[in-house]
């Protein structure tokens, strides 16, 4: 489903460049939950932001369901995101003047999908992520943890054919984030949508069915278990 | 753009939202709009008000509607001629009344008023414009009849004046105090007469009150010899509408009927009047403009704010595939909508403010005393309702605030995604 | 550190921010700046024309002259004038003195029959006015114009009527008026020179004629009389002051019964209205400060509501509501201190730029009884700079006072709990 071949990227800034993928190839497959691990400063956020179709590879390609985004016009790329993918955020990055709800809702009327339908499928995703009755509250009024699992709802309720989860225990404390990754297999199991998320801790590592480690922009190891 | 179709009422909703959630600084901004727009809504009622109270005064006591003159006059004006005269004014006025066209004519002089102590407090000397008017006629173009504060209108025949209210407290004049006329025939001989004043006058328009010196038609043919000859026709239009249109046959008709006259609308007889009018509100639109362009920098700053404050939230909003057009167009929404809550305050508080302005008006007396300030008002400014400026305000808020957006708002989408949802 | 440095830190977190509310003050300071030179402009060269040309630093006329202006009141006068002149030459701190008759009259010749050309006679005395009108220097050069000779009845006419009358020097013109007994009186004089002013009222139709000469016409000689004696002083001299001392001298005397002496302030009913023009503009100077202000308010608003997690960091850290209310303030006089600066600096360099030349606005005055040319000459000076970065200062700061108070207000929990 995706490809990821001898990607490259250099960030410039002023004098210094840093290379933080020094080419990765990376395939992932329909339904897999998948973890890209490593160190801060590893590359792991650059990686995931150049297969969620934010940032350009300087060298490489990215192919997604059979389609080179490298030759997308950035208006494709964004009806291709609100259609295929999800995001999970480190800091959730809820909007804040959209009630729990709302933020959910959002993304299925970007798809023009009807009142109706809406309405349905946002009230069941933020059930099965264990916030119902918190609908209506804005994300301060919510925890951090809430918060995620409003974001994740959020990711899921289009039925995307990949989540992108960038550190999303990471703001979390021990227990919560358990609770999220468990949400997380969960959806993956019951819907197949594929996850591939990022981390640099031990436990959250122990998740993964698939674990790719990172180190200083290449991939060290790719596990199966 | 092909499938990225929008939906405008869920940005709209969205941008509702997000002015709510700043509502303190929505309304600040919103208030330097409105009171940008307050202040040209007053002005502008107030110098409409002059300009239309002007218009009508100039208008009903000082022009008539049109005029009719010798060609050679109006270019001779300054030196009040009585050279270049209407020979025929009996065939005029027969044409004019044939076609329901109310006139007048008058015989406009240059003369010397002279007074003396006793019954005036003092000895003097003062050059007037008068007339001799025919006032049968005079009152159906002109608004003279109840304006009289004291006495008549002179009698045909007699030497008999009517002066203005203002020119009257210059003097130290009352009823029955003579003036000497000092002036200069048509064929140029001196000739001095008295005449008795037997009323005191005051109009709306200050011109009137400053320098009118009105007396018997018949009494001036003959102490100017001019037999029968007058300088003008004044006429009055009874329903108002464009002057031109109704002007045009009444030229043809004096091009018939005597030819080396001409026909002149009231709009050249005041042109000196109009000119100031125009540069004076030249010059308080730069003022208004002033205003507005830091009403426009609040709104540009506020927009720079809301952008810079929201980095993370365009961010996301791009990650999850909205596309630069529809984020833009959401904070374009935002925009507006501060700038028609100010247009709409600012129509609120132009309305109150103006409600005082055209009921009551600011009295300006002692402030300018009799200065003439070019305006043919009474030093009382009303102002009058302009409706379609009130429509304009709440259009120019709006639009105003909308283009001011783009700019910051195009900016702000250059940024990287991954850059903005770097941001603190 | 203090609160100084951190606030000065903070302004440059964000520069376009801090660039913006700057310029919101530096337009509104740039603009008062150059409204006010140009209104001090204005003031100063209606000053400066009216005292060189109508009424001299002090004018002595009779003391109802005034009241009945309007007519002409040729009897109200003030007698013995080259008496009254050797008088006030003597005193200390009069620099020059001379006498001056106006008047009206009409012009008539064959050609005008029928018609009322009315001039305004201007009598004075060329040599006692070398100084100040110099009207020698205003003679139009092209024209072979001289000053009128002694005795003669030579005069000379402002450019203005020359035009509007199609007259050349050396042509005759005869001029009919009153004298000071009401009688009518005519008189045929030529034409020696063309003048033209730069003041609009000198450049009307004005007949300037030799002071005996218009003593003759309106029959003051026998008690040689003159409508006014105006009074230059030296610089160094207060108007008030030489006034005072020169009715002193006028009360003294029984020949000068009903004389009085007034500075030019106490003259001109326009001198109070520009006056009163200037505190209007003054006034409307500071809503375009209130204004801008609005700009910062809502500047610092921004500053504040983006570092509300920040406040609430501080404030957890000890920090009490007023420090923080000193820094947000702080930040904002700063930003405002700029822009004032910014703001007088560029209206100062503008206003000194278009000293020379002024800006053209003859249009908008046009009808308006003003006396000044409708070239618009800035002067600026420092109590405009001052006075406009006082005010910058003190509104824009004040407008940043309240916002920065709220901050002081914020709860550290809640402001740690903002998820934005
Ligand atoms: N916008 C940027 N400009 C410059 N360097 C960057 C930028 N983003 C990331 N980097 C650098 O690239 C490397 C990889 O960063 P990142 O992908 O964020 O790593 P991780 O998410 O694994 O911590 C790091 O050395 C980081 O400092
Ligand atoms: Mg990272």
């Amino acid at each position: 489903m995706i490809q990821v071949k001898d990607v490259e990227r250099t960030y410039v800034a002023g004098d210094t460049k840093v290379h933080a993928l020094k080419g990765v190839s990376l395939s992932v497959k329909e339904g897999e939950f998948l973890s890209i691990a490593g160190p801060s400063g590893s590359g792991k956020t650059t990686l995931l932001n150049i297969i969620g179709c934010i940032d350009d590879a300087d060298k490489g390609d990215v192919i997604i369901d059979q389609v080179d985004v490298r030759s997308k016009k950035p208006d494709e790329l964004a009806v291709f995101r609100r259609e295929k993918l999800g995001f999970v955020f480190q800091t959730f990055n809820l909007i804040p003047v959209m009630s729990a709800y709302e933020n959910v809702e959002m993304v299925l009327k970007l798809l023009k999908i009807s009142d109706a339908e809406a309405r349905e499928r946002t009230m069941a995703i933020l059930k099965e992520v264990g916030l119902e009755g918190m609908e209506d509250r804005r994300p301060s009024r919510l925890s951090g943890g809430q918060q995620q699992r409003v974001a994740i709802a959020r990711a899921l309720v289009k039925n995307p054919t990949l989540v992108l989860a960038d550190e999303p225990t990471a703001n979390l404390d021990s227990v919560t984030g358990k609770a999220v990754l468990d949400i997380m297999k969960a959806m993956n199991k019951k819907y197949g949508t594929a996850f591939i998320f990022s981390t640099h801790d031990k436990m959250v590592m122990d998740f993964a069915e698939r674990l790719v480690m990172l180190h200083d922009g290449k991939i060290e190891s790719d596990k199966r278990r | 753009m092909a499938k990225a179709k929008l939906r405008m009422g869920y940005l709209f909703s969205f941008a509702v939202k997000n002015l709510m959630r700043y509502k303190k600084r929505t309304l600040i901004t919103a208030s330097a709009i409105a009171y940008g727009l307050l202040m040209f809504l007053l002005i502008d009622g107030m110098l409409t008000g002059a300009d239309k109270e002007s218009e009508r005064n100039l208008i009903w006591y000082e022009t008539g509607s049109a005029r009719i003159y010798n060609k050679e006059y109006w270019e001779n004006r300054e030196n009040v001629p009585v050279k270049y005269t209407i020979d025929n004014p009996d065939e005029i006025m027969k044409a004019l009344d044939d076609r329901n066209i109310k006139a007048a004519p008058r015989i406009t002089f240059g003369a010397e008023m002279i007074i003396y102590e006793d019954p005036y407090p003092e000895s003097g000397n003062k050059f007037v414009r008068a007339v001799g008017v025919d006032l049968d006629k005079d009152s159906q173009v002109f608004q003279l009849q109840d304006k009289l504060d004291e006495g008549r209108f002179p009698k045909a025949g007699e030497f008999e004046v009517v002066i203005g209210s203002w020119l009257a407290k210059d003097l130290g004049a009352e009823l029955g105090y003579p003036i000497t006329v000092s002036t200069r025939s048509k064929n140029g001989f001196i000739q001095t007469f008295d005449v008795e004043i037997v009323g005191i006058l005051t109009t709306p328009n200050p011109i009137v009150n400053k320098s009118t010196l009105m007396m018997p038609i018949d009494i001036v043919d003959e102490m100017l010899l001019m037999e029968g000859s007058v300088t003008e026709i004044n006429m009055a239009f009874s329903e108002i509408g464009d002057i031109d249109k109704q002007l045009a046959p009444i030229q043809k008709l004096i091009a018939d009927v005597s030819p080396s006259n001409e026909v002149l609308s009231w709009k050249i007889l005041g042109a000196d009047y109009l000119a100031i009018a125009s540069a004076k509100r030249e010059g308080t639109s730069s003022i208004i403009g002033l205003v507005f362009l830091i009403a426009l920098i609040g709104i540009s700053n506020t927009m720079l704010m809301s952008l810079f404050e929201r980095r993370r939230e365009i961010g996301t909003m791009r990650a999850l595939g909205m596309t630069d057009f529809e984020v833009m167009i959401s904070f374009l929404f935002e925009a507006g909508g501060i700038g028609l809550l100010g247009g709409i305050l600012g129509v609120i508080l132009g309305i109150g403010a103006n409600f005082y302005m055209v009921n009551y008006g600011i009295d300006f007396t002692s402030l300018i005393g009799d200065m003439d300030i070019g305006y043919r008002i009474a030093t009382v400014f009303k102002s009058i309702w302009v409706i379609p400026s009130y429509f304009l305000s709440v259009l120019m808020g709006f639009g105003l605030s909308v283009l001011i957006a783009i700019l910051p708002t195009r900016k702000a989408l250059k940024v990287s995604i991954t850059e903005c949802l770097r941001a603190e | 550190m203090n609160t100084y440095v951190v606030a000065w830190r903070n302004i440059g977190r964000n520069k376009r921010r801090t660039a913006l509310s700057a310029v919101a003050i530096t337009v509104a300071a740039f603009g008062m700046v150059l409204l006010f030179s140009i209104i001090a402009g204005l003031s100063f060269e209606m000053q400066d024309n009216f005292v060189r040309y109508i009424t001299g630093d002090i004018l002595i006329e009779h003391e109802e002259f005034e009241k009945y202006q309007d007519i002409n009141p040729l009897h109200f006068y003030v007698p013995d004038q080259e008496e009254l002149i050797k008088k006030m030459e003597a005193l200390e701190g009069v620099a020059h003195a001379f006498p001056r008759i106006n008047f009206g009259g009409q012009l008539y010749s064959q050609a005008s029959i029928g018609e009322f050309k009315r001039v305004s006679i201007f009598g004075f005395d060329p040599v006692a006015e070398s100084d100040t009108m110099n009207m020698t220097s205003h003679l139009v050069p092209e024209t072979n114009s001289q000053m009128p000779a002694a005795n003669s009845r030579e005069v000379i006419i402002s450019e203005g009527l020359a035009k509007r009358e199609g007259l050349k020097v050396g042509d005759k013109i005869n001029l009919a008026t009153m004298t000071v007994r009401r009688a009518a009186f005519q008189i045929t004089m030529k034409i020696s020179g063309i003048a033209y002013f730069d003041f609009s009222q000198m450049n009307e139709g004005i007949v300037f004629i030799p002071f005996d000469l218009a003593q003759y016409i309106v029959d003051y000689s026998g008690f040689d009389g003159a409508m006014s004696v105006n009074v230059v002083k030296k610089t160094n001299v207060e108007r008030g002051d030489l006034e005072k001392q020169i009715n002193d001298v006028l009360k003294t005397e029984s020949a000068y019964q009903g004389i009085t002496a007034r500075a030019f302030e106490n003259v001109s009913t326009i001198y109070s209205f520009l006056k009163m023009a200037e505190y209007i503009y003054y006034f409307m100077g500071l809503l375009f400060f209130l204004l801008a202000s609005t700009v910062i308010i809502n500047t610092t608003m921004m500053v504040i509501f983006e570092r509300t997690r920040e406040i609430g960091t501080l404030s957890a850290l000890g920090m009490k509501g007023k420090e923080i209310v000193r820094l947000f303030f702080t930040e904002a006089l700063i930003i405002a201190i700029i822009g004032s600066l910014v703001g007088v600096v560029i209206g100062t360099a503008m206003a000194i730029w278009l000293e020379p030349t002024g800006f053209d606005f003859k249009e908008a005055m046009q009808g308006v009884d003003f006396q000044i040319s409708g070239m618009m000459k800035p002067k600026w000076n420092p109590v405009i700079a001052i006075f406009v970065l006082a005010a910058g200062i003190v509104v824009s700061s004040f407008a940043a006072y309240f916002p920065a108070k709220r901050a002081s207000r914020i709860k550290p929990i809640e402001a740690m709990r903002k998820d934005y």
